[in-house]
This record gives C-alpha cells, structure tokens and sequence, in this order.
C-alpha cells in the first residue's frame, strides 16, 4: 500500500490518505479482512498528526470499506465485494471531479445520475 | 547471464557428507552380520564414564535402533552441508561425526561380541579415542573431497559477486514532489509457517493445563518465535526501511535513511541466497527469507547487504532509492551551507 501526501495540494491530507487506501482495497494491494496499518504508525510514517490519518480512516468507516474497533485497530471490511465497492467510491469521486472541472452543478449532477439510474 | 557452476559445487559437499555417512552404516551392518552369533541377549548399548555398561538393548531391536540414529545423523548433517551450499567446516563436521558414530557403533558390536554377558561389557576411553581418530581422518578426507564449497559462498555472500547482479534489477525511477511525504508499507508472511506456529501455540496451549507449565511453556515460546520470524510488516518512509514484528511497533529491524546505499527489486530464493528462511544473517547478508520471489534488496553504505522478501517489492525498492537519495541531497545542501 502507497501513500502519497502532497503537502501543497488543497485536498485535505486526510482525504489524501483515504484515497490512497481506497486505491489499495480496490486494486486488492490490501486484502479483504486485512489489518491496516496503526494510526499512530501511519501518522509517524507521514509526518503528520495522528488525527489527521484518522479522520481518512474515519471517511473509509462511512462509506463501508474498512471497519474500525477499539484495541484491534481499522480491518478492510471482510466483505468480498470491498474491492469492488471501492472503485465504485473511486468512480463517484472521478465522475464529481469531471462535473465540478466543467462547471455542472450539484443538482444537474444528480439529475444525470437519475436519468442513468432511470434508463435501465 | 552468466551461468554459475554452482549447482555442481553446491551438491558435491552434501553427497560427499551423504557417502560418509552411508559408510558409517555399511562399517556397522558388515560387523554386525559377522559377529551377530556372539552377541548377548540384550545388548549393552549405553556405557558410563568409566567405560561399564549401564544401558540395555534387546537383540531384535539393537540393529535398527543404531541404524535410526545413523540416519538421523546423516540427514541433519547432509541437510546442513547442503544448507550452507557446501561450507567446508559444516562438510568437515558432517564427515566427522559419520567416522565418529560408525567407529563408536563397531566398536558396540565387537565389545559385545567378545563378552560372555551384556554385564561385563566395556567401553573405555580406549575406544573412544579411535573414534575421535577415526572421525579426525574422516573429516581430513572429507573437507577436500567436498570441493571448494566454501570460496563459493564467499562469492555468493559477497554482494559484488557478477552472477547475482545479473539477475538484479534497478528499480524503476520513483519522482517524489518538493514537500512530498510518502509512505510505503505492506505485511509479509508465510501461511504454511504461521499455521505451524499457531498450531504449537495451540498444543502449548492444550498441554499447559494437562501437563503443567513447564511442559506447555516450550512449544508457546517456540510457536511465538516462529510466528514472529514469519509475520511481519514491511515498511518504507522517511525513517528508511523498517521491519516490524507480529504487527507490533517492537521488536523491529530498522534502516535508515542514511545507511541506504542503492535499493534494488530481485528475484531472492532463502534456501541458496541465505542459506535457509526466516530472519538470518550470512556473511555480507542479513535479512528476512521468508518465501521464494521478489525481495527488496538494500546495498548498505557497509557493503554489505539487508534483504526482504515481499510482495509488490519493486515499488518499496523504488520509494526507498528516492527517499535515500533525497535524504542523500539533503545532507550535502546541509554540509555546503553550513561550511559557507
């Protein structure tokens, strides 16, 4: 698993950890049900603070990729679809990325996405 | 790409420790086939320091247990020959101990043959000494026999040695950004091991309250040790190369930055490039062995080498070379601006 961190970049370095994993869980670099990396040794790997990474862990959590326990630390989800659902994460982020760079706003988005939920 | 003669070397010394071995057995069989109407009923098989007999053998069982223990002996120390890749004081040894147990088990079967009853055999320091003679020429005849084991793993161990950089290769460039930090990291491990070592920390654990502490503490330790040799994470960042144990931040192998001379990605077999698996150290050579494939293989700025085999090893090798060099460019801004 790489984790990259663009100090200069305007996307929050907790974002930036979450993508990065992400990436990891869809390419299967890290395996369903496999261990992340601690936190505190992530954070000292990175040189930032340990809230920092686990506000990224924290965004996994939300959308379902890895699961977080006190004393065990964050797990990928063992569900044999969390690669699959990551690059569906991945794919939604890319598809806002595309409206926000050409200007479409939220709700046309949306409408977009309906129309294409409608259309099968 | 060069082709070494090593598998020729490699094996000689093993089959040359093998032989002797296969003697020591032969010597036993023909001096028990010749005076087995002699022998007494039990068999004195295990003899004091002062030389009297006080341990007994029945005469049916007495060939095949000397013989099992000749073979035990013979795969360990064929095993460890090869083990080494034919080091010559581990093929000497080999040698040694066949001409010392083959000696030691004729001399069982003459003593036994000359005495009227298992009770007035002996074994004497006498005996004992032409075995240790017998093993001594042994091991004078096997070193050489054995071959130039040893210069070739001198070679091998050397990380200079031509064959193995062949098969070394450089790490695709990795490009880190100005005010980049980045991370690496990724578990290694051996399922086989670790289901071995949960498997002697489960017995340990059976045992325990069955047999008393003492009896279970053994195998936990052992099933610990073996977990933790076998599960480890690897990772890279702007501490250098570290390796952690079990998932835990120590016990860990760490490093640094500043002792990375060149990171490369290889193809790393345990057996031939560090004589076995596990964390282990040749010379010029340590590191963790912990499957046959790729490993991320560190020149120190010792010379010498720190080796890892882990999956993806390429990357890690690549992020290590950029990290090392930064670190590198670093200093030399730091020395220059501090000297002008």
């Amino acid at each position: 698993m790489l984790v990259r961190l663009d100090h200069g970049s305007p996307v929050p370095l907790g974002d930036q950890i979450a993508a990065a994993v992400r990436g990891a869980i869809a390419d299967a670099t890290v395996r369903p049900g496999e261990r992340l990396p601690a936190a505190r040794a992530l954070a000292d790997s990175l040189g930032v603070n340990v809230h920092t990474v686990l506000r990224g862990y924290q965004r996994l959590r939300e959308e379902g990729l890895i699961e977080l326990r006190r004393g065990r630390g964050a797990v990928v989800t063992a569900d044999p679809a969390a690669p699959g659902r990551a690059r569906l994460t991945d794919g939604v982020r890319a598809l806002v990325a595309d409206a926000r760079a050409l200007g479409v706003s939220d709700e046309e988005l949306v409408n977009l996405v309906r129309g294409g939920l409608a259309g099968r | 790409m060069t082709v070494s003669p090593r598998p020729v070397s490699g094996l000689r010394a093993p089959l040359v420790v093998a032989a002797a071995h296969l003697l020591a057995c032969a010597a036993f069989l023909t001096a028990f086939l010749i005076r087995r109407d002699g022998l007494p009923d039990p068999v004195a098989t295990h003899f004091s320091g002062s030389g009297g007999a006080d341990g007994f053998t029945t005469l049916g069982a007495f060939p095949y247990e000397v013989l099992g223990m000749l073979l035990v002996a013979a795969l360990l120390c064929t095993g460890l020959t090869y083990a080494t890749r034919g080091h010559r004081l581990l093929a000497g040894l080999g040698c040694a101990v066949a001409g010392l147990l083959g000696a030691v088990a004729v001399a069982v079967v003459v003593n036994n043959a000359g005495a009227q009853a298992a009770d007035g055999v002996r074994l004497g320091p006498g005996a004992l000494g032409v075995a240790v003679a017998v093993g001594a020429v042994a091991a004078g005849l096997g070193v050489p026999a054995g071959g130039r084991g040893h210069a070739a793993l001198r070679a091998k161990a050397a990380p200079q040695a031509e064959p193995d950089d062949a098969f070394a290769e450089p790490a695709p460039r990795f490009v880190l950004r100005e005010g980049e930090s980045a991370v690496w990291t990724r578990g290694a491990g051996s399922r086989p091991v670790l289901v071995g070592g949960g498997s002697l920390l489960a017995a340990g654990a059976v045992l325990t309250p069955l047999a008393g502490w003492a009896a279970g503490l053994g195998l936990m330790v052992g099933g610990v040790v073996l977990c933790a040799c076998f599960a480890v994470r690897v990772t890279v960042d702007r501490h250098g190369l570290t390796v952690n144990v079990l998932g835990l931040p120590r016990p860990r192998v760490r490093i640094p930055l500043d002792r990375v001379e060149e990171a490369t990605c290889r193809d790393f077999e345990p057996l031939r490039d560090l004589g076995g698996w596990g964390y282990r150290a040749v010379p010029g050579r340590s590191g963790f062995a912990l499957r046959s494939g790729p490993a991320v293989v560190v020149r120190l700025t010792t010379g010498s080498e720190f080796v890892v085999t882990v999956d993806d090893a390429a990357t890690a090798a690549a992020l290590l070379g950029a990290l090392a060099e930064r670190e590198r460019e670093r200093t030399v801004a730091g020395t220059t601006s501090a000297g002008g």
